[in-house]
């Protein structure tokens, strides 16, 4: 990383996390630990996906425990139980909330960075696994009063 | 006040619906990309938009500039998760005058498409 310190670039998304928690549900965010990730990551229950590219490209991957899921689902404006669809719907905004919140950060601190969200996508299931491939990333895990949020964030800065 | 909502979240397009409930604001139309925006702009000529940035097929940005260019009095408020000073320069240079980070309250997006609507 020649522009781009690692570690504020993760900062950025565990900050943003905890800033759209706290203000979507009201509830205090706490990191519990973190360290580099692995090449392989397995995730159970919902994942948001989120990439990015600009001055640096990657991908921010968020497990959202399923008690969680369906709080942001309510706080977001649903009013029943969730479907699995809806619970997709909410953990894809939740991730584009994130994402956003975090590019903002790091665009304002870094004029020119141009970091720009992709569309985010959402998955359902047990024991997926996900693979980085040429890019480092980062594992924190954030505690809510709704479960542990796992957050793999990985990017390369771009030539 | 009729407005067309535009964001690729349902979740989204319904807080925006429930939130304008009982207001002056009468949501007409939803579209859940750019390129339905410019679509139904054209068809239901909405007195203001609330458009997100980031959405498949054609983003908010693009089609904010197709809208313009068929309505230059379009009034268009972007909601986004991005807010960053580049992005909201960007807008402005299309003509986007008003922007609501999200996540947002419903009071908030009703004061900001109040301001929008006297402007």
């Amino acid at each position: 990383m020649e522009r781009y310190q690692f570690s504020e670039i993760v900062d950025a998304f565990v900050d943003a996390a905890k800033e759209v928690v706290t203000q979507i549900l009201g509830v205090e965010v706490v990191e519990q630990q973190d360290g580099a990730g692995d090449a392989l990551i397995t995730f159970d229950g919902v994942v948001a996906v989120v990439g990015f590219s600009g001055a640096f490209s990657g991908r921010l991957l968020l497990g959202i425990p399923e008690p969680l899921s369906v709080a942001l689902f309510h706080a977001l404006g649903g009013e029943t139980l969730p479907s699995p669809d809806e619970e997709l719907f909410a953990a894809s905004e939740f991730g584009n909330l994130v994402t956003g919140h975090a590019l903002t950060s790091i665009n304002n601190r870094f004029p020119g960075s141009n970091a720009r969200p992709s569309p985010p996508s959402a998955f359902l299931g047990k024991r997926m696994v996900f693979f980085n491939f040429g890019t480092t990333g980062s594992r924190v895990i954030l505690a809510t009063p709704y479960g542990d949020m796992k957050m793999d964030i990985a990017f390369k800065e771009e030539p | 006040m009729r407005v067309l909502v535009v964001d690729d979240s349902p979740l989204v397009r319904n807080m925006v619906k429930k939130a304008c409930l009982g207001s002056a604001f009468e949501v007409v139309g939803e579209a859940r990309n750019g390129e339905e925006a410019v679509a139904l702009y054209r068809e239901l000529l909405p007195d203001i938009v609330t458009l997100d940035v980031t959405m498949p097929v054609k983003d908010g940005l693009s089609a904010a500039k197709e809208i313009l260019a068929f309505d230059p009095h379009a009034r268009i408020l972007l909601l986004s998760a991005m807010g960053d000073e580049e992005l909201l320069a960007e807008a402005r240079t299309l003509g986007i005058m008003s922007s609501l980070q999200k996540p947002f309250t419903p009071q908030a997006l009703l004061s900001a498409l109040q301001d929008l609507s006297r402007g």
